[in-house]
């Protein structure tokens, strides 16, 4: 910055001396008055624009280095089973919380299950321990294991041998063990974001296919 | 027994909370996965995260944050008044507080008259 002031300064010096020495006699006295002139159309930096531009803001990360950091790719051998116990330990407390099962658990018959039904699948499924108990593919059948990651059409579960597998939801029938009944899902009418599931509204009704 | 608007949701956000704090130290990633997942339902059911929660998650990666696990803390000087400084080791976003002794830094949330009515 002071380097190109002061050489700003040699240049302005050079030009007043050229015109000094050029301009007919005549004009030396408007020489300055002339230099000052501003233009208004002329294009010109303001001091603000610079000051701007040396905040930073912390950005969210973009996707290119959300991938660099491996948000996406889970290792097949990545993740312990022994590490997410716990987590399926709180995912019971807070179902048994959301869904209020120590009052009653509501027959279909009754009023409150549209409600029960609802809450359940507003719930969150990270951590649930859940079992493919049909599927339209075989070699799925019978899989279990704690899901760690939910997407729109896949559950991510780790098994008990520390493998780590991907289950599409749309063809599949999932079953959930809550320590006095048994929950089974399907994975149908699963198929949405997580964070978006909680707005969404189910309808009523679905007939699954056989 | 009263109930509270959008109840579910905020329990889903505790939920999250709980099992992001959990994973910090055993798998980042998926720690910043949850805290994602927390700003997420937040957006999506238009509530508000608490502000002691919120200070807990990396601004960018929303990782949480650890001191010695997945951040590092540090005390600095910034014009004349310390600032406690969390750099999260997964990114490298630093996030700053103040911490004058003298002042009050809490937002009318956290302060005791805002709580009007308990509902359990």
């Amino acid at each position: 910055m002071s380097s190109e002031e002061t050489f700003n300064k040699g240049a302005a010096e050079a030009i007043v001396g050229f015109l000094n020495a050029n301009v007919a006699k005549s004009g030396i006295p408007n020489i300055e008055s002339e230099l000052k002139k501003d233009f208004v159309l002329a294009k010109k930096r303001s001091k603000d624009r610079k000051k701007r531009s040396s905040k930073k803001k912390v950005r969210c990360l973009t996707r290119a280095e959300k991938k660099e950091l491996g948000f996406y790719a889970i290792p097949r051998h990545g993740v312990q089973y022994k590490d997410i116990l716990p987590l399926n330990q709180i995912w019971l407390q807070y179902i048994s919380d959301v869904l209020e099962l120590d009052n009653s658990i509501p027959d279909p018959t009754m009023k409150v299950w549209e409600n029960f039904t609802q809450t359940l699948y507003k719930a969150d499924f990270h951590g649930s321990y859940l079992k493919v108990i049909r599927s339209k593919c075989p070699s799925l059948v019978d899989k279990s294991g704690i899901c760690i990651m939910d997407t729109k059409n896949t559950f991510k579960i780790v098994s008990e041998n520390n493998i780590t597998c991907t289950i599409p939801k749309r063809d599949c029938v999932f079953e959930i063990d809550l320590q006095k009944f048994k929950v089974t899902l399907f994975g149908k009418l699963l198929c949405a974001r997580p964070a978006e599931r909680s707005t969404k509204k189910l309808k009523g009704n679905m007939r699954p296919d056989l | 027994m009263r109930k509270v608007q959008g109840n579910d949701s905020f329990q889903r956000m505790n939920y999250l909370y709980q099992i992001s704090k959990d994973m910090a130290d055993k798998n980042p990633i998926l720690s910043a996965y949850y805290g994602n997942l927390i700003i997420g339902v937040a957006k999506k059911t238009v509530l508000k995260v608490h502000p002691d929660i919120k200070r807990q998650l990396c601004k960018k990666c929303r990782c949480f944050l650890v001191h010695n696990v997945t951040a590092n803390m540090k005390i600095k000087k910034k014009n004349k008044s310390k600032t406690v400084e969390l750099q999260c080791s997964t990114c490298g976003a630093k996030r700053s507080f103040p911490a004058k002794t003298d002042k009050d830094y809490r937002v009318w949330v956290e302060k005791p008259d805002a709580v009007v009515e308990v509902i359990h």
